[in-house]
């Protein structure tokens, strides 16, 4: 029998909040370790601007100091997006995938689970907060660990890859977002964006990218060689283009290798985000309009995550459907070369203004 | 070798030397009428062992549980939702003679279970007959009446049969109780020799005894023969009401056993009388269904309606003959323990054979001569409510309150066909460790059955040790553990012998080492 669609679903949404989990665990390590000596003192603000959570944020502590905005993402229960509810979440899924799991990842989940679930106090003051993180993170990258090494490579592995690059992909944007929207929004000093040496080094490390980076490129940091590489530098696993490529790999071989269907609304979503990774490729003026650019990846993210859920997650009750819905042939991704200097010879389209919408919602319900 | 540690140091005291089983029958040294234990090999592997050392692991043992997620729910702890069952290190041995006649008895009772089922649900000849009164089994809360006129494959209504012995004070086994609902706990059997043989290789060295691992391959067979007839390569699934379940654990185990996908209600969908499980390429059939959920939840159209857990219709595709469930729905007034009693009665109508194992004498409070019985001698007796599991409500006549007892006559009185009542059985004791030291304890053993075209009994069982002193509640909702249950092959631990002298060259070997 094929994987159920609650199971595809659960792995779906376990890459997501394992990724999550590990994503905002070097977030906060890099926020501790390296936003220092400046003049205006530490910022914490930027991280509920990352994940749109100001106002919640706002509705249960006072100020937005070091202590607050670490216990309400790291071990927050009333945060649906701290690090502790995702490791939850990523736990219920896992419980109820056993019957299909190694108990190594099971036992894994719960150490990592376990970590936060029962931190000291003291592991959260801003002397010791780069270890907790560091943990986390390898608690993370131990899941990964297990996962590569013992997931059946069936369907489910393909839905698990498809959670964990969407999330991937998605935090991406949101990081290279952040100081733009602020900008255009008129919540940051004017210039700030480009000019912030500080901001586009401690960007790099956010997402582990500053030695990956320097490999490529030497010389002073430019804001808008940063930007590229992190949008489309295929070598640098956590690029945005990298991880879409990796998501049409994963829904590619769901037909070429697991003998699923691939419906074709899901190969027009992804061909038409590789368009618009291409056009901006292009296109010489992206950076000064870098937030509308993230605005249009975000929204076709939420898109894609509908499509996956309405594709596969919800299953359609007559029995006769399944038989007809043959699958059109998938083109092969179009590797994008990295040309991190380019000055964009081709198409001089803007990138394409998609919806503005700026909510995504990750709460999925796993009861 | 990493366990010639674990032999002993001759200067600490033995394990066994202080233990005293009273005036019980125990599992190790028999019924002490004679000179040397029953089991005199065991015994002096046993002696060999330091106690300090067998403590220190089993307590590795039980968080290495833990740490797999091998857990039961307590229902009274909610937030508990991982505990482990407690485990005992020291195994319960059965001998190969003792063996036979518990897996006789076993398949006589299922067959006369599944029978019985036939019959009532078909001609009822034993109901016209009179050997069974007829509003206990038509009257009983749960005779299923949509079952009624259809019979499933092979006759077979009760697939998976967990049925309660426990040894008496004679050193002869009773069946306590019939479990054909869905009986629970075989993962632990099985689960309970793979950490034996992980963390008491030593105990096990040189034994023969039955394997129990194959359990999984062997259900699928037997349930894979009770599809629907015709049915060509059928798809079987094990139907979990889900990760709240106090043994979600067992769910977990079995599918993967049987290798075959763990579904919860939700999965299931009911088109034109036949069964489809939602996947990612839309509706699959579905012919065998496992359910772990009661019958009150399976069909929220014919039963429960209130019921999240079931498939709605699922009971028109059984009818049609499109599924087969496994057990059947309205199994439960088979194993209900005012028809219990009946059980001598009826294997001996349909069989024409006497019981291997015998009932332990029970009173039904519905006739007038066993609820007169039973209300002069409550404070010898114990009371049993009928049609609940899990040891909830029982009343233990010789260990109860004033109180107790008198609350317990007002609710007989008030409705006596809720009850029986039986001796108080002399529970047989194992050694056990315990706080103290060993001690002994109270143990059952609970052996399963699975039935297709014939019956097979997993050769071992789920020993249930009362962890109390003096209790003799064995149920895991109730604080008892489990012990690994061995079934030698053959009469006597022939390869001990061998064991002897390999012991004897590892501890040259140590100490040339």
């Amino acid at each position: 029998m094929n994987l159920l669609a609650r199971q595809a679903e659960a792995l779906f949404w376990l890459g997501r909040y394992i990724e999550r989990t590990a994503g905002l665990a070097r977030i906060l390590l890099v926020q501790t370790a390296f936003d220092r000596g400046r003049a205006e003192g530490t910022n914490w603000d930027w991280l509920l601007a990352l994940y749109d959570e100001s106002q919640d944020f706002h509705e249960r502590y006072a100020e937005a100091d070091s202590n607050s905005v670490i216990h309400y993402f790291v071990n927050d229960a009333e945060h649906p997006g701290s690090i502790l509810r995702c490791l939850a979440a990523a736990r219920l899924n896992v419980r109820s995938l056993r019957a299909m799991i190694s108990t190594d990842f099971w036992m894994q989940t719960n150490r990592a689970y376990r970590r936060v679930k029962e931190l000291p106090e003291s592991a959260l003051r801003e002397s010791r907060l780069a270890s907790t993180c560091e943990a986390i993170q390898i608690d993370c990258y131990a899941l990964y660990g297990i996962s590569t090494s013992t997931l059946y490579r069936d369907a489910g592995w393909r839905f698990f890859t498809l959670g964990k690059q969407l999330e991937r992909a998605d935090q991406m944007s949101r990081l290279l977002d952040v100081r733009f929207a602020q900008l255009q929004t008129g919540t940051a000093e004017g210039g700030a964006a480009l000019g912030d040496f500080t901001h586009w080094s401690m960007l790099l490390r956010a997402c582990g990218g500053h030695h990956a980076y320097r490999r490529l490129v030497s010389g002073p940091l430019q804001p808008e060689n940063v930007a590229r590489f992190l949008i489309f530098e295929q070598c640098f696993a956590r690029s945005i283009s990298h991880c879409l490529n990796e998501t049409e790999q994963s829904v590619l071989e769901l037909r070429t290798v697991c003998d699923v269907p691939t419906p074709t609304r899901l190969i027009k979503r992804l061909s038409a985000l590789r368009d618009m990774i291409h056009l901006a490729q292009g296109d010489p003026g992206l950076i000064p309009h870098l937030h509308t650019f993230n605005d249009a990846i975000q929204s076709h993210l939420i898109e894609l995550t509908n499509d996956l859920g309405d594709c596969y997650f919800e299953i359609d009750l007559d029995p006769s459907v399944l038989a007809v819905d043959s699958s059109p042939d998938l083109e092969e991704p179009e590797w994008i070369e990295p040309h991190l200097n380019e000055d964009g010879s081709k198409d001089n389209d803007k990138p394409s203004q998609g919806s503005t919408s700026q909510t995504q919602s990750q709460t999925q319900s796993t009861s | 070798m990493a366990q010639l540690s674990a032999f002993r140091d001759t200067s600490e005291p033995a394990l066994l030397s202080d233990y005293q089983p009273g005036e019980f029958y125990c599992e190790l040294m028999g019924d002490g009428v004679e000179d040397r234990p029953r089991l005199l090999e065991f015994w002096q592997r046993l002696e060999q062992l330091p106690l300090a050392d067998l403590s220190v692991r089993a307590a590795d043992a039980l968080h290495d549980l833990y740490e797999r997620g091998v857990t039961f729910t307590v229902y009274s702890d909610r937030d508990a939702i991982d505990r482990t069952l407690p485990f005992d290190a020291i195994p319960r041995v059965l001998n190969g003679s003792e063996w036979d006649v518990i897996e006789l008895g076993v398949k006589q009772r299922v067959t006369a279970l599944n029978l019985f089922l036939a019959d009532i649900y078909g001609e009822q000849h034993i109901l016209k007959d009179g050997v069974v009164p007829r509003d206990l089994v038509l009257g009983n809360t749960n005779y299923c009446p949509e079952m009624q006129g259809f019979t499933p494959a092979l006759g077979t209504y009760v697939q998976i049969a967990g049925i309660d012995l426990v040894r008496g004070g004679d050193g002869q086994f009773y069946v306590l109780e019939d479990n054909a609902r869905t009986p629970s706990g075989v993962s632990y059997v099985v689960e309970n020799r793979h950490l034996m043989q992980r963390a008491f290789p030593d105990l096990l060295d040189g034994f023969n005894v039955h394997d129990v691992s194959d359990y999984g391959q062997k259900l699928r067979e037997k349930l894979i023969e009770t599809a629907p007839p015709g049915c060509d390569n059928p798809q079987l699934v094990l139907l979990s009401p889900g990760i709240f379940n106090s043994a979600y654990y067992e769910h977990i185990f079995l599918a993967r056993e049987m290798g075959v996908p763990l579904v919860e209600g939700r999965d299931l969908v009911v088109v034109d009388k036949h069964v489809f499980a939602k996947t990612i390429t839309g509706l699959q059939a579905v012919d065998v269904v496992y359910r772990r959920i009661d019958d009150d939840f399976l069909d929220p159209l014919a039963f429960n309606p209130d019921s999240l857990l079931g498939v709605p219709g699922i009971m028109e595709c059984l009818r049609a003959g499109n599924v087969t469930i496994a057990n059947a729905p309205g199994t439960g007034v088979a194993d209900d323990k005012a028809v219990y009693a009946y059980m001598p009665k009826i294997i001996k109508y349909y069989l024409d054979e006497e019981p291997a194992i015998a009932n332990v004498e029970t009173h039904i409070c519905r006739d007038a001569k066993g609820l007169s019985y039973t209300l002069d001698h409550l404070d010898e007796l114990v009371i049993k409510p009928v049609g609940e599991s899990g040891g909830y409500g029982i009343v233990i006549g010789p260990k109860a309150s004033k109180e107790e007892i008198e609350l317990c006559r007002k609710a007989i009185i008030a409705r006596p066909e809720n009850f029986i009542a039986q001796p108080m059985v002399q529970l047989s004791v194992c050694p056990t460790l315990t706080d103290e030291g060993v001690s002994p304890r109270h143990v059952d053993l609970r052996p399963f059955a699975i039935t297709g075209e014939d019956t097979w009994v997993l050769p071992g069982g789920l020993t249930r040790v009362a962890l109390r002193q003096g209790s003799i509640v064995v149920n895991s909702s109730q604080g008892g553990g489990t012990k690994d249950t061995w079934v030698l092959l053959g009469e006597s631990p022939q390869a001990s012998r061998v064991t002897g002298q390999n012991n004897q060259q590892r501890q040259a070997g140590t100490s040339s080492a």
